[in-house]
C-alpha cells in the first residue's frame, strides 16, 4: 500500500501532470467563481481537451478542476450573496453578511483555509475508507435514502427559526417545483407543458435567479447605501491561526459529515454543507449570530462541500458508481481514456486511484495559494460602486444561465425566479428551505416511490429497516426539537383547556 | 454558399425591402443553387460537420459520438465537430436536427430511446419522417443478471423460481421508467418467459447495479460495459444475453434463445447517426459509408471492446427499413410495459 502511494505521488515529478494539476486548478477557480458554471459544467467543458492525453494527466487535471470548482462557488456566495452552487448557499448565508460589514477579505480567507482542510482531511479518510465505507453504503436502498432526504428537510425546521410558518411555506413551495418534469416511475410529463421542462426544473438557474437577480432588485430598491468600506487585507494570511485552532473541532466535524454525506450517491455536497451547518449552529453556544456573519458558519459550510467531494469519489474509484453529478462525468473521462471504473480498479488500473489520492494532498496547496491570491484582489473588488455590481452580477448570471446549456430556456427560469426570490424576500419568506426541498425533493420522491414498488405499496418498511428507522427518528426529533420548548409552554399555559392540535 | 446565407433574410422579410431580398437571393438561387447542389455530393464535405449529442458530456452516447467523429474526421477530410445537445429528455437534440438544413452538415447520434420517446412524451412533435436515417453502426443488447449470493444459477432457475411464487412476480431494477429501453426489454422476457416483473426505475444504471449489490432488488438488468466489470470481480452473475449472440465477457452466459426463450433479439439498445429528412441520396449514401468505414478503425474498435458494444453496421438503405421495423417493436414494447401512447 505505501509502495502505490508513493508511485502516485511519483507521478508528479513529471512536469506535464504538475501542469495539469495547476491548469486544472486555475480554471477550477474561475469556472466556479462564474455564477451558473459550476464543477459539473467545468469537468464537462475539459473533457474534450483530455481527449488524447496520457490517463494520469488528464484525470489529475479533471479531479484539480473539481475541487477548485467546488471552492469557487464560495467567492460569489461571500462577495455578492449569489451561490453558484447549491453547495455554496449555507456559505453566503454568513458570509455575505461579513462582506456587507466591510469583512469581505477575512470571509474569503476562511472560507479557502478551511477548504484546502477540509480536502486534506477528507482524502485522508477517503485512502483509507474508500473501500469499507463504499461497501457499507450500498446497505442504503431506497427506504433509506428517502428517509435520509427526511433528515436533510428537518434541517429547515433548525435553519428558520425566526418564522417556522414562512420556512414551512417555502420548504412546500420547493417540494412542489420539485415534482414538475418527467414521472420517474411511468415516464409521463408532470407539469411539463413544453419539452425542455421534462427533466425538471434546471438547479443553477432557479439559484442564480432566486439569490442573484433577487440581490440585484433589492440593491436597485435599496438605493446602494448599506455597505461599509471593505478593509484592505495585509497579506496573504490575514487571518490568524488562532482563529482556525479555536475551530478545530468544528473544522473536523464538518469534514466527516460531509465525507460521510458525500458517499452517498444522491445526496452530496449540498446536503453535506447544509447539515454541517446545521450541526454547527446546534452545537455553538451563541447559535443566535449564525447568518449574522458568523465565521463558524463559513467555516462548517466550507469544510463540509469540499470534504463531500472526496466522499464523492469514493464509490467512484471502489465500485464504478458515481456519488455525484460531476463524478458521473469523471466515468466518462475514464471511460474516452480506455479505462473502466468498477470494483476492479485497484488491481487493475491502481495508477489512477493512487494517483487521484496524491493529487488531492499535491493540489491543495496551490489550491489555497490561488484562493488566498484572489481573496485579497476580491476584496478590493467589494468596493466597486454598487450600481456597478448590480449591473455586473445581472450581466453575469444571464450570461452563466444561458451558458449553463447553451440556450434561452435557463435565462427565462433565470429571471422568472429572479422575480420570485424578490418577491419571497420582501414577504420574509426563507430562500434555503426553497433550494433544500428543491434538491432533496427528487431524491425522495423517487426513492419513496422505488420503496413502495419493491414492498408492493407496504407503508411499513420505512420503519423495518434499521437504518431507516434510526433516520425517521432523527428527523422526527430534528423537526419537533427546536419547538419544543414553545409546544410544551403552551401544553402548560393552557392546561385546561383542549390540548392545542398542532405546534408552531 | 451565398443562397444559404440569404435564405433567412427571405423568410423574415414582410416589407418592400424584404421583397427585394427575396428576389436577390431567388436570382442567386437560379444563377448558382443549380451546379452547387451537383458539386455537393462529389466535394461534399467542403467544411466542417456539426454532430449533436442528446445526453452531456461523459454519456455512453457522447462517448460513441466523439470516438466516431475521432474515426471519421480523417475520412472525411473535415472535423466532425462533436456539440452538447442535451435537455428536455432528448427533445432539444432532435428539434436542433429536425430544424437543421438538409445537407448533411448537421447530424445527430440516435438510439433507440429517440423512437420510443417518438411514441410516448414527445409524440406528435417528432416522428421518424421527420428524419433521415444515415447509418446504424453498433448494437448494445441486455444482459439479466442477480447477485453472485443469489440461489439462482440459471436463468431456468430464475424462471421457475417466479413462477413458483405466489403472484409470479420478480422485483426488478434497470435504467429509466416504465417504457424505457432496458424495462421493454425485461418485458419482452418476462412475456415469452411467462413471468411477471415489478419494475423498479433508476436514473442511472450504475444506481440499479448497486441497488442489486446491496439487496434491495432479486434482478437487474444492464447494458454489457458497466456490468464486465462486476462479473469479473465475481460481484455479479450474468444469467442470459438478451441479444443474437454470445458475449466473450461473459462466457457460458446463453442467450435468451439459446437457453429456449423465443425473445425478438432485435430489441437492443442501438447507436446510429441521423438527420434532418430530405438530405440527398448520394450525400446520405457517402455519409453512410464513411461511418461505416470509421467502425473498423482500430481505435474505434478498441473502444467497442472496452466498452462490450457489438459492431451491427446498416447503410441509409437498411437502416431506413430497419427503422419500420424497431418502431413496431418499440409500439408493441410500450404496449407490453402498460405504458400507452
Amino acid at each position: 500500500m505505501i509502495e502505490q502511494f508513493l508511485d502516485g505521488f511519483s507521478h508528479f515529478s513529471d512536469p506535464l501532470v504538475g501542469l495539469g494539476l495547476v491548469i486544472g486548478a486555475l480554471l477550477g477557480y474561475f469556472i466556479g467563481a462564474l455564477p451558473g458554471l459550476g464543477p459539473t459544467l467545468g469537468v464537462a467543458l475539459l473533457i474534450p481537451f483530455t481527449y488524447g492525453i496520457d490517463p494520469v494527466v488528464s484525470i489529475v487535471a479533471l479531479v484539480a478542476l473539481y475541487v477548485a470548482a467546488e471552492y469557487g462557488g464560495a467567492i460569489t456566495a461571500i462577495m455578492i450573496n449569489s451561490p453558484g452552487t447549491a453547495a455554496a448557499v449555507a456559505t453566503s448565508w454568513d458570509g455575505y453578511p461579513m462582506t456587507k460589514r466591510g469583512e469581505a477579505g477575512k470571509a474569503l480567507n476562511i472560507s479557502i483555509i478551511c477548504s484546502g482542510i477540509g480536502i486534506t482531511l477528507s482524502a485522508t479518510f477517503l485512502a483509507l475508507t474508500a473501500v469499507p465505507l463504499s461497501e457499507f453504503a450500498l446497505t442504503f436502498g431506497p427506504t433509506e435514502y428517502f428517509a435520509l432526504g427526511l433528515v436533510g428537510l428537518s434541517l429547515v425546521s433548525s435553519l428558520s427559526t425566526q418564522s417556522p410558518l414562512k420556512g414551512a411555506i417555502a420548504m412546500c413551495l420547493g417540494l412542489a417545483l420539485s415534482t414538475i418534469g418527467l414521472d420517474a416511475q411511468t415516464g409521463l410529463p408532470r407539469f411539463a407543458f413544453i419539452p425542455d421542462l421534462f427533466e425538471g426544473l434546471p438547479l443553477v438557474p432557479v439559484l442564480l435567479g432566486l439569490y442573484a437577480i433577487s440581490e440585484v432588485l433589492m440593491m436597485i430598491e435599496g438605493g446602494f447605501g448599506d455597505h461599509a468600506k471593505s478593509e484592505p487585507v495585509k497579506g496573504l494570511f490575514a487571518v490568524p491561526f488562532a482563529t482556525f485552532w479555536k475551530m478545530r473541532f468544528l473544522i473536523l466535524r464538518s469534514a466527516v459529515i460531509g465525507y460521510v454525506i458525500g458517499i452517498l450517491p444522491g445526496a452530496g455536497a449540498s446536503i453535506g454543507s447544509f447539515v454541517s451547518y446545521a450541526e454547527a449552529k446546534r452545537a455553538s453556544k451563541h447559535p443566535e449570530t449564525f447568518g449574522r456573519g458568523n465565521p463558524e458558519g463559513i467555516a462548517a459550510s466550507e469544510t463540509a462541500n469540499n470534504a463531500a467531494v472526496s466522499g464523492a469519489l469514493a464509490p467512484l474509484l471502489a465500485l464504478g458508481i458515481p456519488g455525484s453529478p460531476t463524478t458521473a462525468i469523471l466515468i466518462g473521462a475514464l471511460m474516452i481514456q480506455g479505462i473502466q471504473p468498477g470494483p476492479l480498479l485497484f488491481s487493475k488500473n491502481p495508477e489512477i486511484p493512487y494517483t487521484i489520492f496524491a493529487s488531492l494532498w499535491v493540489g491543495v496547496p496551490i489550491m489555497v495559494f490561488i484562493g488566498l491570491a484572489g481573496a485579497k484582489a476580491w476584496a478590493r473588488v467589494a468596493d466597486v460602486p454598487r450600481p456597478i455590481v448590480a449591473g455586473v452580477v445581472a450581466g453575469v448570471c444571464v450570461i452563466g444561465a444561458y451558458s449553463s446549456s447553451n440556450s434561452l430556456f435557463p435565462v427565462g427560469v433565470t429571471l422568472i425566479f429572479g422575480i420570485v426570490g424578490y418577491l419571497l424576500r420582501k414577504g420574509g419568506v426563507p430562500l434555503a428551505p426553497i433550494i433544500l426541498a428543491l434538491v432533496l425533493g427528487d431524491m425522495m420522491e423517487s426513492n419513496f416511490r422505488r420503496a413502495l414498488v419493491i414492498s408492493k405499496g407496504d407503508w411499513a418498511v420505512f420503519l423495518e429497516h434499521p437504518i431507516s428507522l434510526v433516520l425517521v427518528t432523527l428527523a422526527t426529533l430534528s423537526f419537533v426539537a427546536p419547538r419544543l420548548p414553545g409546544i410544551m409552554g403552551r401544553i402548560r399555559g393552557r392546561r385546561p383547556g383542549p390540548a392545542p392540535g398542532q405546534g408552531g | 454558399m451565398i443562397n444559404r446565407m440569404n435564405a433567412p433574410v427571405a423568410r423574415r422579410g414582410g416589407g418592400w425591402t424584404g421583397k427585394v431580398a427575396a428576389i436577390a437571393a431567388l436570382t442567386l438561387c437560379v444563377v448558382f443553387g443549380g451546379p452547387a447542389q451537383a458539386e455537393d455530393a462529389k466535394d461534399f464535405p467542403s467544411k466542417p460537420i456539426e454532430f449533436f449529442v442528446q445526453s452531456g458530456p461523459g454519456s455512453a452516447s457522447d462517448i460513441f459520438a466523439r470516438s466516431l467523429a475521432k474515426a471519421a474526421e480523417p475520412l472525411f477530410g473535415q472535423p466532425v465537430v462533436v456539440i452538447d445537445k442535451s435537455g428536455g429528455s432528448s427533445a432539444v437534440q432532435m428539434a436542433a436536427v429536425k430544424a437543421a438544413k438538409p445537407d448533411g452538415y448537421t447530424i445527430g447520434v440516435n438510439t433507440i430511446s429517440h423512437f420510443t420517446k417518438m411514441l410516448t412524451t414527445l409524440k406528435g412533435s417528432f416522428s421518424k419522417d421527420d428524419y433521415s436515417w444515415i447509418a446504424l453502426l453498433q448494437m448494445d443488447p441486455h444482459v439479466i443478471m442477480v447477485r453472485e449470493s443469489s440461489p439462482y444459477k440459471s436463468i431456468e432457475d430464475l424462471v421457475a423460481a417466479v413462477k413458483m411464487m405466489p403472484d409470479s412476480q420478480v422485483t426488478v431494477g434497470g435504467y429509466g421508467s416504465m417504457g424505457s429501453t432496458a424495462s421493454i426489454a425485461m418485458q419482452m422476457f418476462a412475456d415469452v418467459a411467462g413471468i411477471k416483473i415489478n419494475w423498479v426505475g433508476y436514473k442511472a444504471t450504475p444506481e440499479a447495479l448497486s441497488s442489486l449489490l446491496g439487496e434491495h432488488v432479486d434482478v437487474a438488468i444492464a447494458n454489457p460495459g458497466v456490468v464486465q466489470q462486476f462479473a469479473e470481480a465475481g460481484r455479479v452473475r450474468v444469467l442470459a444475453i438478451l441479444g443474437d449472440k454470445e458475449i466473450d465477457s461473459f462466457p457460458g452466459v446463453p442467450t435468451a434463445e439459446g437457453a429456449g426463450y423465443a425473445f425478438d433479439a432485435s430489441w437492443q439498445q442501438m447507436r446510429g447517426v441521423y438527420g434532418p429528412a430530405e438530405i440527398p441520396d448520394d450525400i446520405q449514401k457517402k455519409m453512410g459509408d464513411v461511418f461505416i468505414k470509421a467502425v473498423k478503425d482500430p481505435e474505434f474498435q478498441e473502444y467497442m471492446k472496452n466498452s462490450g458494444l457489438i459492431e451491427a453496421t446498416k447503410g441509409p438503405e437498411e437502416y431506413k427499413a430497419f427503422v419500420g421495423k424497431i418502431e413496431a417493436i418499440a409500439e408493441k414494447g410500450l404496449a407490453a410495459s402498460g405504458v400507452t401512447n
